[in-house]
């Protein structure tokens, strides 16, 4: 008997393409098969008659076996198949002699040192493969599977596995990654928790003991299960390295004629490895390990998706599979009862740690973020040839934190918007304070009017029908609310911020005094388009950051002009890159959503943007016209019903928050011409001149550039004409009800000079780029002589700039924001009441007023709406409570204050006005005493001591019950309601709603879950509610619902595929 | 050459709207219409509601104390006859009414009253104000008069009140440290809320220190009495400033002296004239002892020139015509040396001051005598009126009341038309002429009120009501305060952002 048998099982399943050379190999071995048993799963290619007709094999073997199976069995049946045939001899196919006794002998009979060396037909092994496979397995007994180095089939340098690693949850981990060049790296590996079937190396008995391969563990996830239960019962299992093999993993890949694709393939090894986990481990452990793969597939695949990685996202949720099907790990579990020899928690050295898992799955997510600048580029190059033993020297390399550090310091666009976070400081050092300190309630002044309120205030004040400061109304809202509101929801959560109310005007405060160093940022990444020199970038960037425009613009609170400033050269570079075929698809998404947010904020840049795209798909080929189709409409569906209103109204265009100018003086035309509007926040005009030279002197640059050049000229000369002609043409005037009736309103001029200064600092850069390439080139000339002083000014005037802009500062325009409401007024207003304040102000004769209540009101001064017919209900109470008309009722004042809902009045001015003695005589009013310049009375609460709220119950003659609290704005609640009792019970109650009658319109009143209907003819919203307690709910639904849902899905679809995610490198390699 | 030329291009066309924008300011208008609501203008109209309220009995309802002594007040009230208003005053046609009640609420005395120039009284006799008001077509010139005459005993005055409306501050100069002279400060507030009301009186030495009289509560509706001697109780010059928040109280000062067991008389003097540099007193009756008494509200010590103005000039006064007054102080001035005649008493200050003058009656030192208070005035610029009485004075069956109308011009000679109503209710009018820096005085015998309407000049005038009996003359004096007959409606105007 010979002391080591070795019987090969080679399962064939249409394996043409490989069997022949995997015959090959396996006929070159030093250490050649004793036996050979080839199973064929009824391929339908040649696969038979290959293996029939291999002569070399049955010469070098000389006991081949060749038995059928039926087409459909998996790799573990077909192997179980051929151990049973070897034990029954009536199966020897034709052409052995099946009455050879001692063959029959040994094969019937196992002998100690049997193994059996399963083997795919789409694999090759190394000619000293199963020495060293025998070699490594025989030194120790204990050792009862071994497998070989699998390397990719065409590549034998590039590796597919060495061994299997898993989490203990089943997910593989711990690579090599395949086609990881083979530098020895995984080398020291030993023993590990699974091989691969391919090459599997298993001694005869422990196969047999265990039971062989469990057949409902999937084609995927036998082998890995057959290891771990080896590991169970006792046995080693270990990878020789120094065995290697070729495999061309056909059935994973999606090779094979029939069989699965490679996704499907990939989806059910992930599957098949968890139910595998699930099968062996702890009983005790399996609920956790269940509810660990459901969770964390799930939150696997919302990242994955997160950053566009869909298909992994698809394969992560795949592992949902797995705990579905319960039945499986537990019958297998029950199949391999009594196997186990050893502890579970013996076998936890050979698990992937979970450290190291979650690290795989954030490397994943990392290769997927990465942006793919070109520095990351080199960076990730490197990583990923760095794959052998990572020398010392290499990974401190890349890895030293000075050196990046003194990278990032030394970088020119850092340098730039750190320059420009300085200069923001310089600049609002007055105001600093209000923008950080917990009581701060942010800036105001110039166009910026005073507002408080929240994000959620600001995202009701553009969602609700009925929306607005006072009485509200149901005008389509500013497109640029649920912007604002965003940044004041990320303000909110700040630690530094005190009062919730004080977050949208932090927030725009933020903004303002940020718009500096992010127009740096911003204009250095678009300078790219222009140059790929750092240094001149920068200066761009700076150039940008320091113009007079923005300066003036944040000085003025011109919250439109500031943020168009900040997105303009992003746009401006997103619409050049439109016109490259080759432009990514998140450029142009990306460019499409800032157009978005530029036309919110500044719907006249965002015109000219947009028909920059119109002329793009005209004038544009094939792609070019796709993306200028996508930034023509993209932006256009963001803004919803606001376009329609620009439709309807085109004179809005001239308007925005703040880009209009009331009563400013503006600045000389010379001025405007070296991009100056003046106004507070202005520097010396003359310090800009070397910047508009150097643009000018720029276009002079020819060659390939010319056509740019010319854009940028045209651009110029456009911008400037538009800034020149803003003071001279007026929008509107003044309307009657505002300070300053009559006067004429015109655009604000900086608008049209940020294009041109936009479009000559472009020409700068552009001209300037590799110039002294060129000029040494040219003979020395007038060139020189002129370009020298230009740049060398154009770079000494930003400084300039930079320097006079820091000193001289915002200036007085600006102010921190006082309370808009005294403390006790605000409470009231904020809290269930919801109750107004009616402030009133004397201006020039006539008495003004205004209904302040919780919701916030305008941002920045507008282009004034068209004319609204004063609130009748408003005007009368107001009159009466001036005791300006004769009225039969003392209540009367607070009769009508307490139905709008009015908690407060007060007046602005001096307490000698004779309209606050005629306050003071108003019955129901009682004066609680001055405080910031405010007169203040409480309205006096009504009958059953019921103040003035928004929302009250009267019984059927119009007496007060009680009020209903309010949990939103403009009368929104959620609260349930008592039953009536009594009289009431019997004569009705209802519910008056302190809003104008058009709120109605707008609104949802529910009451038990049933709507109630306004009652018709009321001077008020008006519900007749059951007698019976319930719930109470009052929603104001968006106007245009589905415009509504419309635009925020077209957002997300937008961001998602804006978003830089999926690096270049991986598309480049795709 | 063509980059060149491009860069010249851009230059010349940044010239050229320099250049444009320089020389064409032509603007360019897209404003649509005009339509963005009418400007409105502020419209006079009548007023059509006009309260003053009479103080009611001084003497009952004080604060603390029992009513000594029962007291009757008689009010008159009248609205001015159309004869007496402002060519162009276009009062309606609607039908007003004027209506005489109580505060605290309660009690009417008098049938309304739907004819102007037909007075209505009433008589008061509990501790109660009357809110006169005129309402709709009656309202401009609603005027009212309360009067309290004892004829003997303790109390033995003639005391005359013009009804005033309530103010937030008010000034009253009346009162002395003799003893048994007692300063009853009547507050009414006529409004819906209560008010609080703070109290400071100014003597000769400064203003007096007292917790009394700061934070006085003034309900809704109510009246109340406060004691001045609770206050300064041995000031021999005291001037109150009343200053009232959240809301507007009817002050008035009423002046009561009883020496031993001499009665001395009283009067009530309604707010005098806010502080000013000049102040005028008209109606200065002098014929025995008499007073001039001025208050420093400022900070600044004030130089102050007083004159009287007689029937045929201004005269300086001999003695103390011109005086220091301490800030924040008041200062008396003897003009018992003028010979008796009719005067007006003017102040001119370097600082603002307010001033009054008291005259006195009295047959012979130890016999019973009368004072009367005439407190500065503002011009007339409209019209002033009083409701003399139920009944003409002086006629035949009367009271025996007399009465004199005493008109004082300052700087121009000045005119005006005097309008009486007698009995039948029948208007008279009769223009009257005023020298420069004189007065001119009137008798009103026959008529039931009184009424100036200037013409021409600064004019200031009182009413002197007197009776003469046994004991000797009682004497009040009254001036006539300025009307206001329009209003100017407020321009409301929502504001929006």
């Amino acid at each position: 008997m010979r002391p080591v048998i070795v019987t090969g099982l080679l399962v064939v399943h249409d394996g043409a393409a490989w069997l022949d050379e995997c015959l090959d190999a396996l006929g070159l071995q030093t250490r050649p098969l004793d036996r050979l048993v080839i199973v064929d799963t009824g391929s339908i290619d040649d696969s038979r008659e290959i293996a029939a007709a291999h002569e070399r094999i049955r010469q070098v073997i000389g006991d081949v076996l060749t038995i059928t199976a039926p087409r459909g069995c998996t790799f573990g049946d077909a192997v179980g198949r051929a151990v049973d045939q070897l034990l029954a001899r009536s199966v020897w196919s034709v052409g052995t002699d099946p009455s050879d006794p001692s063959l029959s002998k040994s094969l019937s009979e196992p002998s100690q040192g049997e193994w059996l060396w399963l083997l795919h037909d789409d694999s090759a092994a190394d000619p000293g493969a199963l020495d060293h496979l025998l070699d490594a397995a025989r030194r120790s007994p204990s050792v009862g599977v071994a497998g070989p180095k699998l390397t990719t089939w065409d590549d034998p340098s590039r590796l597919l596995q060495v061994g299997q690693q898993v989490t203990r949850a089943g997910g593989r981990a711990g690579g090599p990654a395949t086609g990881e060049p083979d530098q020895g790296q995984h080398d020291h590996r030993g023993d590990v928790l699974s091989v691969n079937t391919s090459g599997m190396l298993i001694r005869r008995e422990v196969f047999d003991s265990l039971g062989g391969f469990d057949p409902k563990l999937g084609q995927l996830g036998d082998g890995l299960d057959l290891c771990w239960r080896a590991h169970l019962a006792g046995h080693r299992v270990v990878v020789v390295p120094k065995a290697r093999m070729r495999e061309a993993a056909a059935s994973a890949n999606g090779a094979r004629s029939t069989g699965f694709s490679a996704d499907a393939a990939r989806r059910r090894d992930r599957r098949h490895g968890r139910q595998v986990a699930l099968a062996r481990s702890s009983p005790y452990a399996v609920p956790f390990l269940a509810l660990w793969i459901a969770s964390a597939s799930l939150v696997s695949a919302a990242v994955l998706l997160a950053v566009k990685q869909p298909r992994r996202a698809w394969e992560e949720l795949g592992d949902l599979g797995s705990v579905m099907t319960p039945w499986r790990p537990l019958a297998a579990r029950w199949r391999a009862r009594g196997v186990r020899r050893i502890r579970r928690r013996d076998l936890r050295g050979l698990f992937v740690s979970p450290r190291d898992g979650f690290r795989q799955a954030l490397d994943a997510v990392h290769d997927a973020v990465e942006t793919g600048s070109a520095s990351d580029d080199r960076v990730g190059i490197a990583q990923a040839l760095e794959t052998g033993p990572v020398s010392e020297d290499s990974e401190s390399l890349e890895r030293l934190p000075a050196g990046i550090a003194a990278r990032v310091l030394r970088h020119p666009g850092f340098l730039a918007v750190l320059v420009g976070a300085l200069l923001s400081i310089a600049t609002w050092r007055s105001l600093i304070g209000s923008l950080i300190s917990p009581s701060g309630l942010g800036v105001a002044g110039g166009e910026l009017l005073p507002v408080s309120g929240g994000a959620s205030g600001l995202w009701h004040a553009w969602l609700d029908g009925w929306h607005g400061a006072g009485l509200g109304s149901a005008l389509e809202p500013a497109p640029y609310l649920p912007l604002l509101s965003a940044g004041a929801w990320v303000v909110e959560h700040l630690p530094f911020v005190g009062a919730p109310t004080a977050s949208v005007g932090v927030s725009i405060g933020w903004l303002l005094a940020g718009a500096i160093p992010l127009s740096a940022w911003t204009a250095y990444l678009a300078a790219r388009v222009a140059t790929r020199a750092p240094w001149p970038r920068a200066w761009a960037a700076l150039a940008w950051a320091s113009l007079g425009t923005l300066t003036t613009a944040q000085a003025s609170g011109r919250l439109g002009a500031v943020v168009a400033h900040i997105l303009l050269p992003l746009v401006a570079a997103g619409i050049v890159c439109a016109t490259q075929r080759s432009t990514r698809a998140s450029v142009t998404f990306g460019t499409a959503l800032a157009m978005a947010v530029l036309g919110a904020f500044n719907p006249a840049l965002a015109v000219l943007a947009a028909f920059a795209a119109l002329v793009l798909i005209v004038g544009g080929h094939g792609a070019t016209r796709l993306h200028a189709l996508v930034l023509l409409l993209v932006p256009a569906g963001l803004l919803g019903p606001w376009i329609l209103r620009l439709v309807a109204d085109p004179l809005l265009l001239l308007g925005g928050p703040g880009l209009t100018r009331w009563h400013a003086e503006t600045s000389a035309p010379w001025q405007l011409a070296l991009l100056h509007p003046g106004g507070p926040g202005s520097y010396p005009v003359l310090l800009s001149a070397p910047l508009v030279l150097a643009g000018v002197v720029a276009m002079m640059r020819r060659d390939k550039a010319s056509r740019a050049m010319t854009a940028l000229a045209l651009l110029a000369v456009v911008g400037m004409a538009l800034g020149l002609a803003s003071p001279h043409v007026i929008a509107t005037v003044i309307p009657q009800d505002m300070a300053g009736a009559g006067s004429p309103i015109t655009v604000w001029a900086g608008i049209g000079l940020d294009i041109a200064g936009l479009a000559l600092i472009a020409a700068a850069v552009l001209g300037f780029d590799g110039l002294s390439g060129r000029l040494s080139h040219a003979g020395f000339g007038w060139r020189q002589i002129l370009v020298a002083p230009v740049v060398v000014a154009a770079v000494v005037g930003v400084v300039a700039s930079v320097a006079m802009a820091g000193w001289l500062g915002v200036g007085k325009a600006m102010a921190a924001t006082s309370p808009s409401m005294p403390a006790v007024a605000a409470d009231q207003a904020q809290g269930p009441l919801g109750s107004r304040l009616l402030v009133m102000n004397r201006d020039a004769g006539a008495i003004g007023y205004r209904l302040v209540g919780s919701e916030p009101g305008t941002i920045a001064r507008d282009l004034p709406s068209a004319a609204v017919e004063p609130d009748p209900l408003l005007a009368a109470t107001v009159t009466i409570a001036l005791g300006e008309r004769d009225v039969t009722s003392v209540n009367a004042a607070r009769n009508m204050l307490a139905d709008l809902g009015v908690g407060f009045v007060g007046f602005r001015g001096a307490p000698t006005e004779p309209l606050v003695r005629r306050l003071d005589a108003t019955a129901g009013l009682t004066r609680l005493g001055d405080s910031q310049e405010l007169i203040l009375w409480r309205v006096l609460p009504l009958a059953n001591a019921m103040s003035s709220s928004r929302l009250r119950l009267e019984d059927a003659k119009g007496a007060p019950l009680q009020s209903i609290a309010v949990t939103g704005d403009h009368g929104q609640t959620d609260v349930r309601v008592g039953a009536a009792t009594g009289r009431v019970a019997a004569v009705g109650r209802r519910l008056v709603v302190a809003e104008p009658v058009g709120w109605a319109d707008h609104a949802r009143v529910m009451f038990s879950g049933r709507e109630v209907a306004a009652v018709g003819g009321a001077g008020q919203p008006t519900y007749n509610l059951p007698s019976g307690a319930g719930r109470l709910t009052i929603t104001l639904a968006p106007t245009q619902p589905w415009w509504r849902w419309g635009q925020l899905g077209l957002l997300l679809v937008v961001c998602f595929l804006a978003a830089p995610f999926g690096s270049s490198r991986r598309r480049r390699t795709a | 050459m063509r980059g060149v030329l491009r860069s010249l291009a851009v230059a010349a066309a940044g010239t050229g709207l320099v250049l444009g924008a320089t020389y064409l300011p032509a603007p360019l208008s897209l404003a649509r219409g005009t339509s963005h609501g009418p400007a409105t203008t502020p419209r006079v109209e009548p007023v059509t509601q006009a309260q003053v309220i009479c103080p009611g009995p001084e003497a009952l309802g004080i604060a603390g104390l029992k009513d000594s002594r029962a007291q009757v007040a008689s009010v008159t009230a009248v609205a001015a006859p159309q004869s007496a208003l402002p060519t162009g005053l276009a009062v309606g046609q609607n039908a007003g009414t004027l209506t005489m009640s109580g505060l605290p609420t309660g009690g009417t005395w008098a049938d309304p009253v739907t004819v102007r120039g037909q007075t209505a009284s009433g008589q008061i006799s509990t501790a109660q104000s009357a809110l006169v008001s005129g309402e709709g077509a009656m309202a401009p010139g609603t005027v009212a008069t309360q009067r309290s005459w004892v004829k003997s005993g303790d109390n033995r005055a003639l005391v005359t009140a013009a009804c005033m409306p309530a103010a937030a501050s008010s000034w009253l100069v009346a009162g002395g440290g003799a003893p048994g002279r007692r300063e009853r400060l009547i507050l009414t507030n006529p409004g819906p809320n209560a008010v609080t009301v703070d109290l400071t009186v100014l003597g000769v030495n400064g203003p007096i220190q007292s917790p009394n009289g700061h934070g006085l509560v003034v309900g809704p509706h109510a009246r109340t009495v406060v004691l001045l001697d609770a206050i300064a109780g041995s000031e021999p010059s005291p001037v109150v400033h009343v200053v009232v928040q959240g809301g507007e109280v009817a002050a008035v000062l009423s002046d009561a002296w009883l020496d031993g067991v001499i009665p001395r008389g009283g009067d009530d003097t309604a707010p005098v004239a806010a502080p000013a540099r000049e102040q005028v007193m008209a109606g200065v009756a002098i014929d025995g002892r008499a007073t001039l008494r001025i208050a420093v509200p400022g900070n600044g010590e004030a130089v102050v020139e007083a004159r009287v103005l007689t029937t045929s000039g201004p005269k300086p006064l001999d003695a103390n015509g011109v005086t220091r007054v301490a800030a924040h102080s008041t200062k008396d001035i003897d003009l018992s040396a003028l010979p008796p005649g009719a005067y007006a008493v003017q102040v001119r200050a370097d600082v603002p001051v307010v001033a009054a003058t008291m005259v006195d009656r009295r047959l012979a030192p130890g016999a019973p005598s009368d004072l009367a208070w005439s407190g500065a005035s503002g011009p007339i610029t409209t019209l002033a009126g009083m409701a003399l009485d139920g009944k003409a004075l002086g006629g035949p069956g009367g009271t025996g009341l007399r009465g004199r109308l005493d008109l004082a011009a300052t700087y121009d000679p000045a005119s005006v038309l005097v309008t009486t109503v007698g009995d039948s209710g029948q208007a008279s009018t009769k223009e009257v002429a005023i020298g420069a820096d004189s007065v001119s005085s009137l008798a009103l015998d026959g008529a039931t009120s009184v009424w100036v309407t200037p013409l021409t000049g600064v004019v200031r005038a009182a009413v002197l009501t007197w009776v003469t009996d046994a004991g000797g003359t009682l004497l009040s004096v009254t001036p006539m305060a300025d009307l206001t007959l329009t209003t100017t409606s407020v321009v409301l105007r929502e504001l929006r952002n």
